[in-house]
């Protein structure tokens, strides 16, 4: 069975309509239709779980449980409806719950200089795709990224991690003050010394 | 209005690679399901096609010599529950469905034709199902 190249674009953008007839075609087994709207969304799906769990592997069964859940439920999306959202909707959905399994992660230990690493991504990985997150816990980093980034509020996130508004609030509103606090050392650290090279590279 | 740094730096931040053997995955999950469902739906059609003939097929007593024993084989009728499960190839056909879907109605029609008296004048269908 040949690769979907990724790294293509897609032919043309789908608009709702046409989403919903692939969604239909790929439902009945029309294999062409389902690697059309996996090339459509599986890199944000991907990146949105890989977000929320910092963890390539998980992120990776997240992203084909969701596919596999849109094949099996989506029979109710409104006509013309995007299925971006309810993909989205979904992968969030599994990546906190995942974390909630991940009993650890829910420890008040969140913000302070807590740097977990993840066991399956590389320290380059994930240094580069979280940057300045990576001084933040994997459960601020969730939080955050959902709360700033999908637009969940914190009543909801609350309801999702059986927690409290409060509790969000509280765990977002330290986490950008130490992003914001971070931004600004940067800033003045790149201001005294202009030719430092941040990361692992080698100097040119 | 100045935008916030922070949403900008995670605007910023690079896409994490996906691994090409994903799609291997998935893709093999929605072929496995593709087959798993055209299995299944083509056993439901020949289950109901099943009880429908059973229904439908014409109940004699045992020991009761019939009077389709003695009528001339020209004037004999087809029966009737071979007669429902060809209306259900010939509609299957029609709608285009696959091999793999009629296969279990042909078996059925099989079994039906060599219970069926030699006297019965059955109706041959061809491979796409019409009458001959």
């Amino acid at each position: 069975m040949p690769a979907i190249p990724l790294s293509l674009p897609s032919s043309t953008p789908l608009d709702g309509d046409a989403e919903a007839a692939l969604v239909q075609r790929a439902r009945r087994g029309d294999h062409n239709a389902f690697a059309r709207l996996y090339r459509e969304h599986a890199r944000t799906i991907h990146t949105l779980a890989w977000r929320i769990t910092s963890d390539a592997a998980v992120a990776e069964d997240i992203v084909q449980e969701t596919f596999l859940r849109m094949l099996r439920f989506i029979g109710g999306l409104r006509a013309g409806a995007p299925v971006r959202p309810w993909l989205k909707q979904v992968a969030s959905r599994l990546a906190i719950d995942h974390l909630r399994r991940q009993r650890w992660h829910l420890q008040e230990v969140e913000v302070e200089d807590e740097y977990h690493s993840s066991p399956d991504s590389g320290p380059d990985t994930l240094s580069e795709a979280v940057g300045l997150m990576q001084a933040l816990s994997p459960l601020a980093r969730s939080l955050v990224w959902l709360n700033q980034m999908e637009g969940w509020s914190h009543q909801e996130l609350g309801q999702r991690f059986g927690r409290s508004e409060s509790w969000s609030k509280s765990i977002v509103s330290r986490a950008l003050r130490r992003l914001r606090e971070q931004m600004h050392d940067d800033a003045i650290t790149n201001i005294s010394t202009p030719a430092r090279h941040h990361g692992t590279g080698t100097p040119p | 209005m100045t935008p916030d740094p922070v949403r900008q730096h995670l605007q910023s931040l690079p896409e994490p690679p996906l691994s090409d053997e994903l799609w291997l995955r998935l893709s093999a999950r929605h072929q496995r399901r593709a087959n798993h469902r055209r299995v299944l739906r083509g056993a439901a059609l020949a289950l109901v096609l099943g009880v429908g003939a059973f229904w439908l097929a014409p109940w004699t007593p045992s020991g009761e010599s019939g009077p389709s024993q003695t009528h001339p084989a020209t004037t004999a009728t087809p029966d009737t529950s071979v007669l429902a499960i060809d209306r259900a190839l010939q509609a299957a056909y029609a709608r285009g469905a696959s091999d793999e879907e009629v296969a279990p109605l042909w078996e059925i029609r099989q079994r039906m034709i060599v219970k069926q008296p030699a006297s019965s004048t059955l109706p041959h269908l061809s491979a796409t199902g019409e009458s001959i």
